[in-house]
């Protein structure tokens, strides 16, 4: 034990002066007699300085002197050095990759960081990184979790060297400078690395980690279903068909690996909330009206791009699906006839309506959807619609003129821009094709023994000894208030 | 109490010694002033109305032609009172007091059984004394006298009465030294007193005068006192000192 203040061990000369003032004013003993008539008469004197030869030792003094002892003590602020080797900031760098997730060495990761901190780093600083996806710091293993994506462990490994003695590293792989905790999975993985879809095609891509065979695929929509089976070697598989009304597809192959992250892919068609209609050349409130009372449906006056562009006796800006109205020179004679298509939907049954009005004939270009007589007056041309009919006529209250122009915006949303990837797997992004390599390298980690350089541990012991001092002083001074 | 068969002989031969003239109600062996029916001749009297013409002297009644009555002593039983201090101071010698009140009543019970021992025997130090009040007899006061305000009370004793002055050995030299609170066993008030040498001789000169003062006042009012030590053997309180105080005889 050393003490910081030694020169207050000077104060334990006090206890001499205590002795001394106890000595000389020594607490009375209690006697009882039968009276004091006698006693009383007699003059109390001091004791001679012979009754100081014969101290009586008694339990106050002892506390007393204990007390001032362990005050003097705490004055002096004693501690005790203990020596121990000096803790080593240490890292324990977490790859969380998303291929990390093969098997379940992420929980075997979290488990050995936590036994190894408990049995050996215990009187370490340990901080634990990883990504997920954005590099951090953390205290305990446990509160790490797999990315669902690729982790670039360099930044994270040169931000725990920056800071630390030791760099551990968990992963499947080693990296330079750190030293490595490996935990590999089985070499079985084959994945989905490449999707695109288009309204007739599907396509996929995949890598095979393990021994080449036969994989199992499923193809579904919204409305179908295909099942078929990649040949063992082939790496890219593709059906053509109809999509241009699915409203998702789903890829999924069945590798039976220890690693499903890539096994799924899956696009949808992606549909805006509003729907533009874009309106150029004349104008016709009939036409505005019956955009704007549509739901999710704006109107904006000109060229801009548009879901529904539309050309009034002019060329309609650009759209997904353009419409060309023409004003009718002459009047076609003939019966009018509606062709089944979704642009003319519920129109069948309002022929007599339709017969009414004034149409004239369009350009016979693709699909025609109304004809008049021998003439077409409606067809539609890839996703181009010309329409030839005195629209003022039609706008005036007849119910075929809004139930096609809903026919037209439905269409439009239809015939929106194709599938799109929006996610691969259950929940992750299509994973980056480093990922699929599950496999990995297994390696125990090696520990260096402790370094050499050892800390002065100092405990504080002023504050015991303060605590002993009013023991000991709350002690003695119940002792005198004890009953005699 | 238990006394050995030889005391108990040796107070058969005791007798409690009276010098005034005593009387009691009861007819016994001691010769009173009260005239009485006993062939003692005291006195004469005149005749006074209402006296027994039985008691007329008529010798002188021959002779002078006067009216005189013969007197003669009256012999009346002793009555003793035994008052045994039991206030707390009395404590260390409490058992000695006790034992000697005994053997107080055994001797004048012999005469005429008044002090009945189980009395004596019930007695509990600790709880307030006052000397009773005794019309006629012999008062017997064992005590330790250090209550002043018994003067006062033993003056009102109209009756021959003994005070038996008993004191501890720690009392009579006090076997006490150093820095002490000095307790007081009846009142519990307390003084603090450096107990040396000088201080014990003081005691002990102070105890002497504070003895003689008593036993002058009791002299002073022709009261037998005797002051003893409870370390005393009992056998020769009663055999001696009480038979050289003139309370036994």
């Amino acid at each position: 034990m050393k003490f910081e203040n030694p020169a207050a061990l000077w104060g334990l000369a006090s206890l001499i002066l205590l002795i001394l003032f106890s000595l000389w004013r020594q607490a009375s003993a209690k006697v009882v007699v039968p009276s004091l008539l006698l006693w009383k008469k007699i003059p109390e004197r001091n004791p001679p300085v012979r009754a100081l030869r014969r101290p009586r030792w008694r339990l106050e003094l002892l506390l007393q002197a204990l007390a001032v002892s362990a005050a003097v003590g705490a004055l002096a602020k004693p501690y005790k050095e203990t020596d121990e080797p000096k803790p080593r900031r240490v890292a324990l760098v977490f790859d969380t990759s998303a291929r990390m997730r093969a098997g379940d060495r992420l929980a075997k990761m979290k488990k050995h960081a936590s036994q190894l901190i408990q049995d050996q780093l215990r009187k370490d600083v340990v901080t634990c990184y990883d990504a997920a996806p954005a590099p951090r710091s953390f205290k305990s293993p446990d509160d790490t979790h797999g990315a669902d994506g690729h982790v670039d462990l360099a930044p994270l490994i040169a931000a725990a060297r920056a800071n630390s003695d030791l760099v551990i590293l968990y992963s499947d792989h080693e990296v330079e400078g750190t030293l490595p905790a490996l935990f590999g999975a089985p070499a079985d993985n084959a994945g989905i690395v490449a999707f695109s879809v288009s309204d007739d095609e599907a396509f996929i891509r995949i890598v095979n980690h393990g021994a080449p065979r036969k994989i199992p695929i499923l193809l579904k929509t919204d409305s179908a279903e295909f099942r078929d089976t990649i040949p063992a070697g082939q790496l890219t598989w593709a059906h053509k068909a109809d999509y241009s009304k699915a409203a998702f597809l789903r890829v999924a192959i069945e590798p039976a690996d220890s690693f499903p992250l890539d096994d799924a892919v899956e696009a949808t068609r992606l549909v805006g909330a509003t729907s533009l209609v874009s309106l150029n050349g004349l104008y016709n409130e009939g036409l505005v009206r019956v955009f704007r009372s549509m739901p999710g449906v704006s109107v904006m006056n000109g060229e801009l791009p548009a879901r529904v562009a539309v050309g009034y006796d002019r060329d309609p800006g650009p759209g997904d699906v353009r419409v060309w109205l023409y004003t009718p020179k002459a009047n076609l004679a003939g019966a009018l006839k509606v062709e089944k298509h979704p642009l003319t939907a519920d129109l069948e049954a309002r022929v007599n309506e339709l017969s009414g009005l004034t149409w004239g004939e369009v350009p016979a270009l693709g699909k025609p959807l109304i004809r008049v007589g021998d003439k077409v007056a409606a067809a539609l041309q890839g996703k181009e619609l010309h329409v030839c009919v005195d629209v003022n006529q039609w706008q005036k209250g007849l119910k075929s003129f809004p139930i096609f122009w809903v026919n037209v915006v439905d269409f439009a949303q239809g015939a929106a821009s194709g599938l799109t990837v929006v996610h691969g797997g259950p929940k992750a992004n299509l994973l980056d094709e480093r990922e699929s390599d599950t496999a990995g390298k297994s390696q125990e980690l090696s520990l260096p023994p402790a370094t050499a350089a050892r800390n002065l541990v100092r405990a504080d012991l002023s504050g015991g000894a303060a605590w002993s001092a009013l023991f000991f002083l709350v002690l003695a001074w119940l002792l005198q208030l004890r009953p005699d | 109490m238990v006394f050995d068969e030889g005391f108990l002989r040796k107070l058969e031969a005791l007798r409690l010694a009276v010098r005034r003239s005593i009387s009691g109600r009861r007819e016994g062996e001691r010769l009173t002033k009260r005239r009485g029916g006993s062939s003692d001749f005291t006195s004469h009297r005149s005749y006074t109305q209402g006296d027994e013409f039985r008691a007329i002297d008529w010798n002188i009644y021959g002779r002078l032609g006067l009216l005189y009555i013969k007197e003669f002593s009256r012999e009346e039983a002793l009555t003793v009172r035994l008052a045994i201090d039991t206030s707390a101071s009395m404590a260390p010698k409490f058992e000695f007091a006790q034992r000697l009140g005994a053997a107080l009543a055994l001797v004048a019970n012999q005469e005429a059984p008044s002090m009945p021992l189980p009395e004596i025997e019930n007695l509990k130090v600790g709880s307030p004394f006052s000397v009773p009040t005794v019309p006629r007899g012999l008062a017997i006061v064992v005590s330790d006298l250090w209550d002043e305000g018994l003067r006062q009370q033993l003056m009102k004793m109209r009756v021959e009465t003994a005070v038996i002055h008993v004191l501890s050995p720690e009392e009579l030299d006090p076997p006490i030294s150093g820095k002490l609170r000095l307790v007081d066993s009846e009142t519990g008030e307390s003084v603090v007193r450096f107990v040396g040498d000088e201080e014990r001789a003081a005691y002990r000169r102070l105890l002497a005068d504070h003895c003689d003062a008593w036993k002058k006042w009791c002299f002073d009012r022709e009261m037998n006192y005797l002051r003893c030590s409870s370390s005393t053997p009992l056998e020769e309180v009663v055999q001696v000192y009480l038979r050289e105080a003139g309370v036994l005889e």
